[in-house]
């Protein structure tokens, strides 16, 4: 029983992480080298890994994407430790609505208007700071969606997740009362109830738990 | 009808987490009426017990701080609604 809880949480844990890394919003601070506009022909392999067209237009099977061609400060560990190495990145510009991840970007256009108007060759670099979540992967051709773009001085610039700080805290604070509230449940409610249930089993006098001794009579008899 | 779907979905989400948390600060604020009554009264009447800890909870009910569980609605529609803001603000 322990063992089967433990792999079962073991493998809960990464799925989560991925979910936050995919979902959360992350900072990249880049040189925007051109936008441009591709058609997209989804299959079932990266289909989930777009939005939705615009908000309010028909929903088709193939459709134009929005793509912000950059080059950008490469970093280790999330974000938090810059490097000097540059490398490319080409993110997505999609409207998500009011669907999945609730970031209810609408502006999409604007913001394709904001890339192209922070354009800038390599020598005389505008440098912004990219919001986006997602991933980009080549073998399934998709890229992290562009939430925001701002203009910054220059690249050494120290950006605060605000919202991920406030999100990782409101997630602790949930569990604690998460756990508080079942607690509370399991001492006021169930634990009472099952202590009426358990009479009759109480004096059959066995000693093990009630759910130990049911997975114990998958088992055979003992020989 | 994807705004009807986000607005049935988080009033589905909303109204389970009001009705646990409104249930566990009743909990919370019984079982600490129970030992307040269990102290003042040690070999006291069940029956009488029961109708002071019930008329206890009665007034927690209506207390302003019962009442501002239903932040727990107005919260997360206020920060949608900043996040929508904040998102499409040019």
């Amino acid at each position: 029983m322990r063992s089967i809880r433990i792999f079962l949480r073991a493998a809960i844990v990464p799925v989560v992480l991925l979910l936050l890394h995919y979902a959360l919003p992350q900072h990249d601070v880049a040189r925007i080298a051109s936008t441009e506009v591709i058609r997209m022909d989804f299959t079932s392999l990266n289909r989930v890994f777009y939005a939705q067209s615009d908000s309010a237009a028909a929903e088709l099977e193939t459709r134009d994407i929005r793509l912000i061609n950059t080059e950008r400060k490469k970093s280790f560990l999330l974000g938090f430790i810059r490097r000097d190495a540059e490398g490319i990145m080409v993110y997505r510009n999609e409207d998500t609505g009011w669907i999945w991840p609730p970031y209810f970007k609408f502006d999409s256009s604007d913001l394709q208007a904001e890339a192209s108007a922070n354009l800038s060759g390599p020598g005389q670099e505008q440098w912004v700071i990219v919001t986006h979540y997602g991933w980009r992967n080549r073998f399934l051709s998709i890229y992290p969606n562009a939430v925001g773009i701002r203009s910054v001085d220059g690249p050494d610039v120290t950006v605060i997740p605000w919202f991920n700080i406030f999100f990782f805290v409101f997630l602790v604070f949930a569990y604690f009362l998460v756990r508080a509230m079942w607690r509370e449940l399991r001492y006021r409610t169930i634990d009472p109830l099952l202590g009426k249930a358990g009479d009759a089993i109480g004096r059959a006098g066995a000693t093990k738990g009630r759910l130990r001794r049911w997975f114990g009579s998958w088992q055979g008899k003992p020989r | 009808m994807a705004l009807v779907r986000l607005f049935a979905v988080g009033l589905i989400t909303l109204t389970i987490v009001y009705c646990s948390v409104a249930w566990f600060v009743r909990s919370i604020c019984r079982e600490r009426l129970e030992r307040e009554w269990d102290a003042a009264n040690p070999d006291g009447d069940p029956e009488t017990r029961r109708a002071a800890v019930d008329e206890g909870v009665r007034v927690f009910r209506a207390t302003l701080a019962y009442r501002g569980l239903w932040l727990i609605y107005a919260l997360p529609a206020i920060f949608l609604t900043s996040l929508l803001v904040v998102n499409n603000w040019n």
